[in-house]
C-alpha cells in the first residue's frame, strides 16, 4: 500500500502516513479552507490501511504503532475532524492493534495539552503527553 | 477630492493613544484573513507577547475571521451596503488584549447568533467544555459552514464574557460587533 503524504502549507499540516516504516505523522497549522476534503483523504487512506491489513496479515495484531500530533495550531473545524481520527484509531483498537497518540505542544500552549487531553477522555485511546 | 491629511494622522494618533495593534476595515476572502492572520503573527512575536497569549489570540483570531468571511465575505451582501464592509482589530487594554469584529448580519441568524452568545456567558469553565464536548460529537461539517464549535471554543480560550452589540443598519440587517478579551 502507498504511503500518504501530504505536503504543509501555510493552512494546512504536513501528514505522513507510511505503513512501510509504520509511521504517521500529523505536524503543523490546521486551518483548511476546505476541512472536509482535506481531512477525508486522511480518514479514506486509515480506511483503506486497515482494511487491507486486517484482510491480509495475520500478524495484525502484532502491531505497535504510534501515531504522532505535532500540530501547532488548528481551528474548530479541524477540531472535529481530528476527533474522527482519534475514534477511528480506537476502533482499530478494538480489533487489538495496539496505536497509541504522541501529543506534543509548546510547553507554554495549556491550551493545547489540554485539546488533547479532551481528545483521550472522549475516545479512550492512550495519550502520551510530550511537552516542547 | 484630494487626501485628507489632518484626518489620517488623526486616525493614525487615535490607533496609537487606543493601542491598535492592528486594524483592517474591508472586503473578506480567503486571501485577505491569511494576509491578516500572517501579519498579526509576526505582529505578536515583534511586540514580545508571551507564547501561550499568541496562541490565544491566534486561535480567537482564526475563529473570528473565518466567521465574517463565512458569513459576510465577498458578495454576501448587496453593493449598496457596501460601507458596512467588516472590520476587525486587534488591540492591547489595560488588562490584556482584545480583538474586536464587526459585520453585517441579516435578522434571520441575529436571534441565533444571540442565543448561542448569551448562552455560552452563562456558563463557567467547565460547563462550556461540557457543552463543547456535546458540540463536537454532534457536529456536521458541510462545504461553506464550520462545525459550530467557534464560539464555545473562543469563550473556553478567551476566559471572559463575549461581549456583543448588533445595530440597526437598515429594516432586516445590523452590524454585528464582538468584542474578546485575552
Amino acid at each position: 500500500m502507498d504511503a500518504l503524504r501530504i505536503d504543509a502549507t501555510e493552512f494546512t499540516p504536513e501528514v505522513i502516513m507510511d505503513p512501510s516504516t509504520n509511521s504517521f505523522e500529523i505536524t503543523g497549522e490546521s486551518r483548511p479552507e476546505n476541512a472536509g476534503k482535506f481531512y477525508q483523504e486522511i480518514l479514506d487512506w486509515l480506511d483503506t490501511y486497515y482494511n487491507l491489513r486486517y484482510w491480509k496479515d495475520s500478524k495484525f495484531s502484532g502491531v505497535d504503532a504510534v501515531f504522532e500530533f505535532k500540530l501547532e495550531y488548528f481551528n474548530s473545524t479541524s477540531a472535529k475532524f481530528l476527533l474522527d481520527i482519534f475514534m477511528k484509531l480506537q476502533t482499530f483498537r478494538k480489533d487489538e492493534i495496539n496505536i497509541s497518540v504522541r501529543w506534543h505542544y509548546d510547553e507554554p500552549d495549556i491550551d493545547m495539552k489540554e485539546s488533547g487531553e479532551e481528545f483521550a477522555e472522549m475516545t479512550g485511546v492512550p495519550f502520551e503527553y510530550i511537552a516542547i | 477630492m484630494t487626501v485628507n491629511i489632518d484626518n489620517i494622522y488623526g486616525i493614525h494618533h487615535k490607533m496609537l493613544d487606543k493601542k491598535i495593534l492592528l486594524a483592517y476595515k474591508g472586503d473578506f476572502n480567503h486571501g485577505i484573513v491569511n494576509a491578516l492572520l500572517t501579519n498579526a503573527k509576526s505582529q505578536m512575536e515583534g511586540l514580545g507577547l508571551e507564547l501561550a497569549t499568541r496562541k490565544k489570540l491566534y486561535n480567537i483570531m482564526v475563529e473570528c475571521l473565518e466567521n465574517i468571511n463565512r458569513y459576510a465575505g465577498e458578495g454576501a451582501f448587496e453593493t449598496r451596503l457596501l460601507k458596512n464592509f467588516p472590520l476587525f482589530l486587534l488591540g492591547m487594554s489595560e488588562s490584556g488584549y482584545y480583538i474586536t469584529v464587526g459585520n453585517l448580519i441579516k435578522e434571520q441568524d441575529k436571534e441565533d447568533l444571540k442565543i448561542q452568545l448569551d448562552d455560552v456567558n452563562k456558563l463557567n469553565r467547565d460547563e462550556l467544555k461540557e457543552k463543547y464536548r456535546g458540540a463536537i460529537l454532534k457536529a456536521e461539517v458541510t462545504e461553506g459552514s464550520g462545525a459550530g464549535l467557534g464560539i464555545i471554543d473562543m469563550a473556553i480560550k478567551s476566559d471572559n464574557r463575549l461581549e456583543y452589540t448588533f445595530n440597526d443598519v437598515k429594516d432586516d440587517i445590523s452590524f454585528f460587533i464582538l468584542e474578546i478579551k485575552v
